[in-house]
């Protein structure tokens, strides 16, 4: 059986190449080149001095550290101490171990 | 016999071997890498003292080489080769295709490499680490210009779905893994996002990308075989767009439950019921390759069929009451493997062989082989399937007891787990059977002295078992 030889491909220009291989990469470029690199960076990647003074603590694990001591002393303060809440509505803030000898007793008061 | 075997075959022979060898190499690693991740995971000693190879990065390993390796190679291959065939013409611009076959598969060894090293990302179907996407973007790229250029010399203005798929998934990929790249890799999302970012990937690397690589070829090869127009065709491009638009927003649906916004699991459920019309509409175009005929139907048959039943069990377990059942169990490997293994790489395995006696010009090596491999693919997808299945049952009954320790819903799977292993072992056998048959019919055309032997295309097909 005689075969009629196949036509050679026909070439590709170079310009087609190059805009099919520019659009496919688009997608890259605009993801990479433009959202990845004009996004905020994580306070922790900025430099202390350019954050705003709200986040400055988030700079370094040392300021991340002594936030979280101070955040735990208010809270260990708060637990353990008398205070006004809502002084017009009469709310009081009272230590956890005094709150919860009030609360058993409020239950052992119910039959 | 000169419509049978075209130019657009024996002039575009040389990339659509190389992507195809490339692919089935990567298809034979996956099975031994898959085989070691499985025994490992009924009896976790096995290699545990070798770190490259602990299950971790086993499994990472058997689903890049697997997922990139062979599905992405034959894919492409079977892509250019039906977007060539549909152009008339061979394919243009061989030489990116080269190249970017041999740069893409330089690209799955190095991620290999980094998995292995300790590189792995734990994303569900980016275990590429971040520094080989560059490289993956631009071969994906320089191999598809092949067939972008073919898409646009089509010979009918109007193209046809294997047209829609194919192309689809050639533009659709690099967006992807771009996208990915970004909010996971080179300024990652914090916190929930990053599981978000991620289930949107794994989903649509499968509606955007695989699944289109596979309905391609189907959609190319069914009406062929049959010789019948594809009923109802006039619904295919509803169906196509269906899986363009809705495919990606499914993937919130692995998140049921999780401490992400109510939203997008919201969406995920509805998207998953939407996205049943595409479902439909592909049984109802390709309903005709269920009436039998060569080997490339039969594999393209079970495919489909694989197909549908994956995206039926897809939608069922978007719902949260289906979902709290089947949610952390071997379910969504079962699910994973019919999918990747049942459908789409079913699908191509059909596609090849269809399309390898048009491109070499000569029939299979061996039709023993053929039905061999026929036989033990559908025997191994239905065993792993399945007995992932029934694990997965046993594991979500256990563990809705909490009396049930963790240690006694291993034990109880573990008959299961080892039935998944003799799956993986007969799916293995099969490929490489599947390789040596390809293997040796490619090298005929390698042989100069020998003059084509154009046959008839009732004898290019290996008969039906």
């Amino acid at each position: 059986m005689s075969e009629e030889p196949a036509p050679a491909p026909r070439p590709a220009s170079l310009l087609a190449v190059a805009a099919i291989l520019v659009l496919l990469s688009l997608f890259w470029v605009l993801a990479v080149g433009v959202y990845a690199r004009h996004r905020p960076a994580a306070p922790q990647n900025e430099a202390p001095e350019n954050l705003p003074k709200e986040l400055a603590w988030k700079a370094t694990p040392e300021s991340r550290r002594d936030y979280l001591a101070d955040l735990r002393e208010k809270q260990m303060n708060q637990a353990g101490s008398y205070g006004w809440v809502d002084r017009k509505a009469g709310v009081v803030r009272l230590p956890v171990e005094r709150a919860m000898e009030l609360v058993v007793r409020e239950y052992g008061s119910r039959k | 016999m000169k419509a049978e075997v075209t130019p657009a075959d024996s002039r575009s022979r040389a990339p659509l071997l190389l992507l195809l060898l490339f692919g089935l190499l990567w298809l034979v690693a996956s099975g031994l890498l898959g085989l070691v991740a499985s025994v490992q995971l009924h009896s976790p000693r096995f290699l545990s003292d070798c770190a490259v190879l602990t299950y971790g990065r086993t499994g990472a390993l058997a689903e890049t080489a697997f997922v990139y390796g062979w599905l992405a190679n034959a894919g492409l291959a079977l892509a250019l080769w039906i977007l060539g065939r549909l152009a008339g013409d061979p394919l243009r611009a061989q030489g990116w295709a080269l190249a970017g076959a041999v740069f893409w598969n330089l690209g799955v060894a190095a991620a290999l490499f980094g998995v292995a090293t300790g590189d792995a990302t734990g994303f569900a179907l980016l275990g590429l680490p971040g520094y080989v996407h560059l490289i993956m973007l631009f071969s994906y790229s320089a191999i598809a210009v092949s067939g972008i250029l073919a898409w646009s010399g089509r010979l009918r203005e109007v193209p046809y779905a294997s047209h829609w798929y194919a192309a689809a998934a050639l533009f659709l990929f690099p967006w992807i893994l771009s996208i990915a790249h970004v909010t996971l890799f080179s300024a990652p999302a914090r916190g929930v996002v990053q599981a978000i970012a991620a289930g949107w990937y794994a989903q649509c690397a499968w509606t955007l990308w695989l699944a289109p690589l596979g309905l391609s070829v189907a959609y190319y090869v069914v009406p062929r075989v049959t010789g019948r127009v594809l009923p109802s065709y006039e619904f295919a491009s509803l169906g196509f767009w269906c899986l363009i638009f809705v495919g990606g927003l499914t993937g919130g649906r692995h998140l049921l439950g999780g401490p992400v916004p109510a939203w997008i699991a919201s969406v995920a459920v509805v998207s998953s019921a939407l996205l049943l019309f595409h479902t439909f509409v592909v049984l109802l175009n390709l309903r005709g390759c269920f009436s039998g005929g060569g080997i490339a139907i039969r594999f393209i048959s079970f495919g489909i069929a694989a197909y549908i039943v994956g995206a039926l069990a897809g939608a069922a377990t978007s719902f949260h009451g289906i979902a709290a059942h089947t949610q952390f169990t071997h379910f969504d490997e079962a699910e994973r493997q019919l999918a990747l293994y049942g459908a789409a790489s079913t699908l191509l395995f059909g596609g090849i062989y269809f399309a390898l006696p048009r491109i070499t010009g000569r029939a299979w090596l061996s039709g023993g082989l053929v039905r061999a491999h026929l036989f033990l693919s559908v025997a191994g997808i239905l065993l792993l399937v399945g007995s992932l299945g029934a694990a997965a049952v046993i594991q979500s009954q256990d563990l809705s007891e909490p009396a049930v320790a963790f240690a006694a819903i291993a034990g109880h799977t573990r008959p299961w787990l080892v039935g998944a292993t003799a799956a993986q072992a007969v799916l293995l056998l099969g490929n490489i059977a599947f390789t040596v048959n390809f293997v040796g019919t490619a090298c005929t055309v390698l042989k100069l002295s020998e003059p084509a032997s154009f046959n008839p295309p009732s004898a290019m097909e290996a008969p039906a078992p």
